[in-house]
């Protein structure tokens, strides 16, 4: 029994790990730009298709096309901040919404028609070797998605805490005016956050196409859930959001494992609700990251 | 002299009537009108098209070979879409306009269901060679017959075959949250138990799930050996994946009594990892009898695809009318009816007849993949 609540557990962890980098981007664009991306699902669908198409067209690896599919999504991201979403930075939040509902659909669709809505796998090679620990069971592919996984969240957080784009990026999010007055340019702080967050949800894409698989309409789940992540984990803090995804993935895992399969949606909602009835003021409490 | 003229017009006069009575008794002038309705358009088109291929491969048959008591068969088809309202229209028409003597279809269960209340009211055989729910021949309905296994034959001859021949004791069950998935479930735990089998765990999951690592990890704590899946193509290529790379294979032997995996589709998204997964199907291309290697070789050239089971049920249906018709030497469809019911027939599939519920009783192949091959392991298994 203590076995199966282990693999469970690390089961979840590695869920958790891929719904990190997916809300850590979407909580990045919403602290600092003040929109509510609902077209992000969408960018993690492109990027597991751009690596799929760089493997199966280009004849790369599987890491490569890793790299390729973030540089790609993060070029993808800056052009769709610009053109999409810098003429309604500072509008109300519903613009934003409605506007990214929109994206969301023309790109799901778009990728329905160019792609078709059979589902694809990416080809890793890793999920055949596998690993036995103390009983617990891992294939190489899991083990690969919970170190690119933690590199990418350590690498986003050094970057964010230590560089001086990473410092100009909290101080926009803290006040935007004061941050211009200060002489930083906010507009390329703007791109910079949407390529980020483009490029992470490309990683995840392309982790979760390599674990199960590739179709238009995997993004759209997606999005809701890391909505829920970063409601529980606060706005724009990337300690709360990182403990809120594990938290979510051990949800599911544990749930779905020991309580009921067919109900695995519903955990991380009811985890919201029991939150916001006991901790009204989030995960990480009301001040600080 | 006179006598023996009179006697020849009196002998010329009998023979005269009895030509005459002969010729009433037998079939009319003209070719023998039969209705086909089937989904020829729609999500259901492909596999409404390969039955259909079958009816019409058997229909030439007859034809080249002299007909039904020198009569031609002459098809009527008529599309159905999937649609029960539909399938009842394209049965009205058939039966008011073409005054056919019998009607093949529908692909669907409900399609079918819905067209047996025209059948019985314009009393014209219907005969479906594809929809399996067992309520069909269980609703006393006489005008309609089944030509082909019922889902639950199905189950009862898989589960005896599995649990008393292959000792296959310890069942888990993953399904689909739907009717389906759980009424099947309930279905094969049912008949697992009633031959001694037990129901060791039993998961459902939504319809475009991903991750199953959650209920993967539990059944690997559970005693079973055997997995009885019970879903669609892609959602099973997911389990069977994470199956695989939790490395249960060794010990569960993985069951899919209604053929979610026993396609293309699943065999290009699971590629090795779906050898081994055992099926029960009434007919597979690799039947090694003379009738059902000349049906095999005749469809692959006219086709240019190998046969499968609803080829191959429009072909045994298409035939099993024309005897009915060549039997009853009538084209009243009472008596086709009746001759249908009496049919003893032997096909590709093998030897079949209808029972008094007009379910017709054929064996059961137990079939599994191997290297992207459907190969037999055993059978025909009967039901009963």
């Amino acid at each position: 029994m203590l076995m199966v609540f282990l693999q469970q557990a690390l089961n979840g962890i590695i869920l958790g790990c891929i719904y990190a980098l997916i809300a850590l981007g979407l909580s990045l664009i919403f602290g600092i730009l003040e929109v509510a991306n609902f077209a992000h699902g969408e960018f993690y669908m492109l990027g597991a298709f751009m690596a799929l198409f760089s493997m199966s067209g280009l004849g790369v690896s599987f890491f490569p096309a890793l790299l390729i599919a973030m540089i790609g999504m993060g070029i993808i991201g800056a052009i769709i901040e610009r053109a999409v979403f810098r003429p309604i930075v500072g509008k109300p939040l519903i613009n934003s919404m409605l506007l990214s509902f929109g994206l969301s659909t023309a790109l799901a669709n778009l990728a329905l028609l160019l792609f078709g809505a059979d589902p694809q796998k990416i080809e890793s090679g890793l999920a055949d070797y596998h690993l036995r620990f103390f009983g617990l069971h891992l294939t190489a592919e899991r083990l690969m998605v919970l170190v690119v996984g933690v590199a990418l969240v350590t690498l986003l957080a050094w970057f964010i805490q230590s560089t001086r784009t990473g410092k100009a990026m909290r101080a926009v999010s803290q006040d935007r005016v004061a941050a211009q007055l200060a002489g930083i340019n906010v507009s390329r702080i703007y791109t910079v956050t949407f390529a980020i967050s483009g490029a992470l949800a490309a990683a995840a894409g392309t982790m979760v196409g390599a674990m199960f698989f590739v179709s238009p309409e995997m993004g759209f789940s997606v999005t809701l859930k890391c909505f829920i992540i970063i409601a529980l984990g606060g706005f724009g803090k990337i300690r709360g959001v990182i403990v809120a995804a594990v938290m979510i993935g051990l949800a599911e895992s544990l749930g779905g494992g020991f309580i009921s399969y067919a109900y695995k949606d519903a955990y991380p909602f009811l985890l919201l609700v029991l939150l916001f009835m006991l901790k009204p003021q989030g995960l990480t409490g009301g001040s600080g990251r | 002299m006179r006598g023996k003229g009179i006697l020849r017009s009196v002998l010329c006069v009998a023979a005269l009537l009895s030509l005459g009575c002969a010729a009433w008794a037998a079939l009319p002038d003209g070719n023998v009108r039969v209705g086909v309705v089937m989904p020829t358009s729609g999500t259901l088109a492909y596999d409404g098209g390969l039955a259909l291929n079958g009816v019409k491969m058997a229909v030439d048959e007859i034809n080249a070979a002299g007909g039904v008591n020198g009569h031609k068969i002459e098809l009527f088809v008529e599309d159905s879409a999937g649609v029960p309202a539909t399938a009842v229209a394209a049965m009205e028409k058939l039966v008011g306009m073409q005054k056919v003597v019998a009607v093949i279809g529908d692909f669907g269960s409900s399609g079918t269901l819905a067209m047996m209340d025209v059948a019985k009211r314009s009393q014209t055989p219907l005969i479906t060679p594809i929809s399996l729910a067992p309520k069909i021949t269980e609703l006393g309905n006489v005008w309609t017959f089944r030509g082909c296994d019922s889902s639950e034959m199905i189950a009862k001859a898989f589960t005896k075959w599995a649990v008393q021949e292959k000792k296959l004791d310890k069942w888990a069950f993953i399904g689909v949250n739907t009717d389906y998935g759980r009424g099947s479930v309930d279905a094969f735990g049912k008949k697992v138990k009633d031959l001694g089998g037990e129901v060791v765990y039993t998961e459902y999951f939504q319809q475009g799930e991903t991750d199953y690592y959650p209920i993967i990890t539990k059944l690997k704590a559970s005693p079973a050996n055997t997995l009885c899946l019970l879903g669609e193509t892609v959602d099973l290529s997911r389990v069977v994946n994470q199956f695989h790379e939790m490395g249960l294979q060794e010990k569960i032997t993985v069951m899919d009594p209604t053929s979610g995996t026993f396609n293309p589709k699943f065999l290009e998204l699971a590629k090795a990892k779906a050898n081994g997964i055992i099926g029960a199907s009434r007919f597979v291309a690799s039947i090694k009898t003379p009738k059902a290697e000349k049906f095999v070789a005749d469809y692959q050239k006219r086709y240019n695809i190998p046969p499968e089971k609803y080829a191959q049920a429009g072909y045994d249906v298409a035939h099993m009318v024309a005897i009915a018709v060549k039997n009853a030497d009538s084209t009243d469809t009472a008596k086709v009816r009746e001759a249908l019911a009496k049919i003893e027939y032997e096909g590709p599939q093998g030897k079949a007849h209808f029972d008094a519920k007009n379910q017709l009783q054929i064996g059961e192949y137990i079939i599994a993949v191997k290297d992207g091959k459907f190969e037999i392991v055993a059978g025909p298994i009967m039901a009963e």
